[in-house]
């Protein structure tokens, strides 16, 4: 459906052409999904369109359903229909050939060797009916190449055993050596499971439940049950803290209003948080399976997914302060494929290792990137003048709002100029902690000195560098230095090196590029 | 095609200006630009005086002139000069290197093994100056793809067959 060839009356003609080498005596049998699928189809279709439409409808106090139905609902159930009709796919010997679609006729031929990622999610009615969403992802990136929604359990393995197959017998013409090198060195095949009890503390670290909260009030906002809401919660308090003024007219019942309000929207926040890491991450572990890793987690929506090592571009190891507390740090993964297409970010980027016990990261690190060395031979800073700058910027942004509040409210104004020893600390702490070093063969960049965190980057996972300054890098003698990989989060953790002493950036982007240039870039 | 690639890399393995046709054309381009704004700009306030029924003064206008004038001499003579004179690109055996930016100045090095493919593209203006623009694309997130305008389109055919050569070299 994605990318429709027109010109194919015929599907069976496809065959002639679709491996050349191919004997066409006994043609596999054309599978269908499974019956259920339309019923899936559809909710998908009601979750991407449908929705933000009933949202709209709702939030205008409009209540014509039946106009909803015949508009809407009825044509989407015709169509999951026909889709699930004219589905069809077929297990040939060295690939999976993917026929769909009425008026644009779409046939798809997928290598087995070639698919990377194979995601299966499970959702509690997809458990219900036995069946499962199965996602076909090979390196081109983007969009998976086959979404297969809905599959009964009994197909999956037949698809998933015909990959691995075709995957094995590649391998042993290839690399079969390294790859048992590698095999017998693992001892372990579960590299990280989490108990509920760390799921527990990685919502108390996690800021998820902000996320569910401002999605939350999104939703009550438009629909008015926030108003009766706090109407009610004011009626439960009032028995509870009688001295408050509830009038507003006493300043202390005031500030005591504030300072609960605070402290129960922690606690809400927190709890939120642990309800979505437990139901996200429930029974998360993290398995060897040849070459790739394998990814298992979910209490409603059980997601299974398999990482080739190969296909890890850059690892990032985060530790917030409440992290520390725990002593605990965060992995996150980016691979290619994947690629910045918002649709697919959850697959861009991932964490492998939602919570894990910071002395333990070295050894997880090595469980899945062996090769990657970690030693950093020596530690690089950056120019430590930098953080006047970054001083110097947050004083104009501060002046700027005083400015904008001189008008309302006078005087009162200058007080914004409280947060100045924030930022004076805040500069110097986070240039300080900005620092960047290799290994062997991998790029370590570490910055943030609240949220820490270090990115991993093997040479040979480098795409291109960039070196670039601006009037303020000039005039101060700087640069920075962009280092690209594939599948990177742009909301994330990525290795851009501020502050560089102007020669600095250029030795390093030098260096950087003699290095990435001496090796070769493998998918696989 | 296949006409010694090892002479490609040498040929260009110097900090290379870009081709003498794409000052012409950089100022060219600059100038419609300008004027393009400079005509919004004009029957923006143009709209804004008679709806407001106000007539500005001889010194305003003389002002505004001067003031326009000073910018597109800055846009349309002064930058493509300075963009012209400042950037430099070299093609060796590590890969496409780029330089370019006044205000921002950016500079790019795209190692051979990490191009995926090549496009050389050429607008109809860019036709008429005879420049091409070559745009190199990696697997990368940020820079997935980095551009080289002002080639001469023979030189940018070179360098295109050169990468592709190789490129074909490694399989994804």
């Amino acid at each position: 459906m994605d990318k429709p060839t027109p010109s194919n009356p015929e599907p069976d003609n496809t065959d002639s052409y679709n491996a050349g080498s191919k004997q066409p005596e006994q043609e596999p049998l054309r599978l269908q999904l499974h019956p259920i699928s339309w019923l899936f189809i559809i909710f998908e279709m009601v979750k991407n369109f449908f929705v933000p439409i009933l949202l709209a409808l709702l939030a205008g106090g409009s209540d014509s359903y039946e106009f909803i139905g015949a508009v809407f609902v009825l044509p989407a159930i015709v169509f999951a229909i026909v889709q699930y009709a004219v589905y069809r796919y077929q297990l040939q010997p060295g690939e999976i050939v993917i026929r769909e679609g009425v008026l644009f006729k779409n046939v798809r031929h997928v290598q087995y060797r070639r698919i990377q990622n194979l995601n299966l999610t499970r959702n509690p009615l997809h458990r219900l009916l036995g069946v499962a969403q199965l996602e076909l992802e090979s390196a081109s990136g983007g969009k998976p190449e086959a979404v297969m929604r809905v599959l009964s359990m009994a197909a999956v393995t037949e698809i998933r055993q015909k990959i691995e197959q075709a995957k094995q017998t590649a391998m042993t013409e290839l690399e079969s050596g390294i790859a048992q090198a590698e095999e017998s060195k693992v001892t372990e095949p579960v590299i990280l499971s989490l108990s509920i009890l760390e799921l527990i503390k990685a919502g108390l670290i996690s800021n998820k439940g902000m996320v569910v909260v401002a999605f939350a009030f999104g939703i009550l906002g438009q629909t008015r049950t926030l108003d009766r809401f706090f109407d009610r919660l004011e009626v439960w308090l009032e028995p509870i803290l009688p001295q408050v003024d509830w009038g507003m007219a006493h300043p202390l019942s005031v500030v005591i209003l504030i300072f609960l309000g605070l402290i129960s929207f922690v606690v809400f926040i927190r709890v939120l948080s642990i309800i979505f890491m437990l139901v996200t991450y429930f029974g998360f572990t993290l398995k060897h399976k040849g070459q790739s890793l394998f990814m298992q987690y979910g209490l409603l929506t059980q997601t299974q997914a398999t990482v080739p090592k190969q296909r890890i571009q850059m690892l990032s190891v985060a530790e917030s302060p409440l992290h520390r507390l725990f002593d605990r740090i965060a992995i996150r993964a980016a691979t290619a494929g994947g690629n910045v297409n918002q649709h697919q970010q959850k697959n861009a980027a991932r964490w492998i290792a939602p919570l894990i016990a910071k002395q333990r990261a070295q050894w997880f690190i090595g469980q899945i990137q062996p090769q990657w060395d970690l030693h950093v031979q020596q530690w690089q800073g950056v120019a430590w003048r930098g953080w006047r700058r970054i001083f110097r910027r947050d004083l104009f942004i501060l002046s700027g709002a005083v400015l904008a509040l001189w008008f309302p409210v006078q005087l009162w104004a200058l007080l914004v100029y409280g947060l100045v020893p924030i930022s004076w600390l805040h500069a110097r702490r986070s240039v300080k902690a900005m620092r960047y070093g290799f290994s062997q063969n991998t790029l370590v960049y570490r910055s943030g000195w609240l949220m820490r965190q270090q990115s991993y980057i093997p040479i040979d996972k480098i795409q291109s560098l960039q070196r670039k300054d601006g009037p303020f890098d000039r005039f101060n003698n700087m640069a920075t230095i962009v280092v690209d990989v594939a599948g990177l989060d742009l909301n994330r953790h990525t290795v851009m090196i501020r502050f560089l002493e102007s020669e600095q950036a250029d030795q390093l982007l030098d260096e950087l590029y003699q290095r990435v240039s001496k090796t070769d870039f493998v998918w696989r | 095609m296949n006409d010694n690639p090892q002479t490609i890399s040498e040929l260009y393995k110097q900090d290379q200006s870009l081709a003498a046709a794409a000052l012409p054309y950089f100022k060219v381009r600059a100038a419609i630009r300008f004027l393009i704004y400079l005509l919004i700009v004009l029957v923006g306030l143009i709209a804004v005086l008679v709806a407001k029924q106000y007539w500005p003064d001889w010194p305003l206008v003389l002002a505004f002139i001067g003031l326009a004038s000073l910018a597109g001499y800055f846009s349309i003579f002064y930058y493509p000069q300075r963009f012209f004179a400042t950037a430099f690109w070299r093609f060796d055996e590590q890969g496409l290197f780029i330089s370019r930016g006044v205000i921002f100045r950016r500079q790019f090095a795209v190692p051979r093994s990490r191009v995926q493919h090549i496009d050389v593209a050429e607008g109809p203006l860019q036709r008429h100056f005879k420049i091409a623009q070559l745009i190199v694309h990696t697997a990368g997130t940020i820079n997935a793809s980095v551009y080289l305008l002002g080639l001469e389109p023979s030189v940018a055919a070179q360098l295109r067959d050169d990468l592709m050569e190789q490129d074909s070299s490694d399989a994804v």
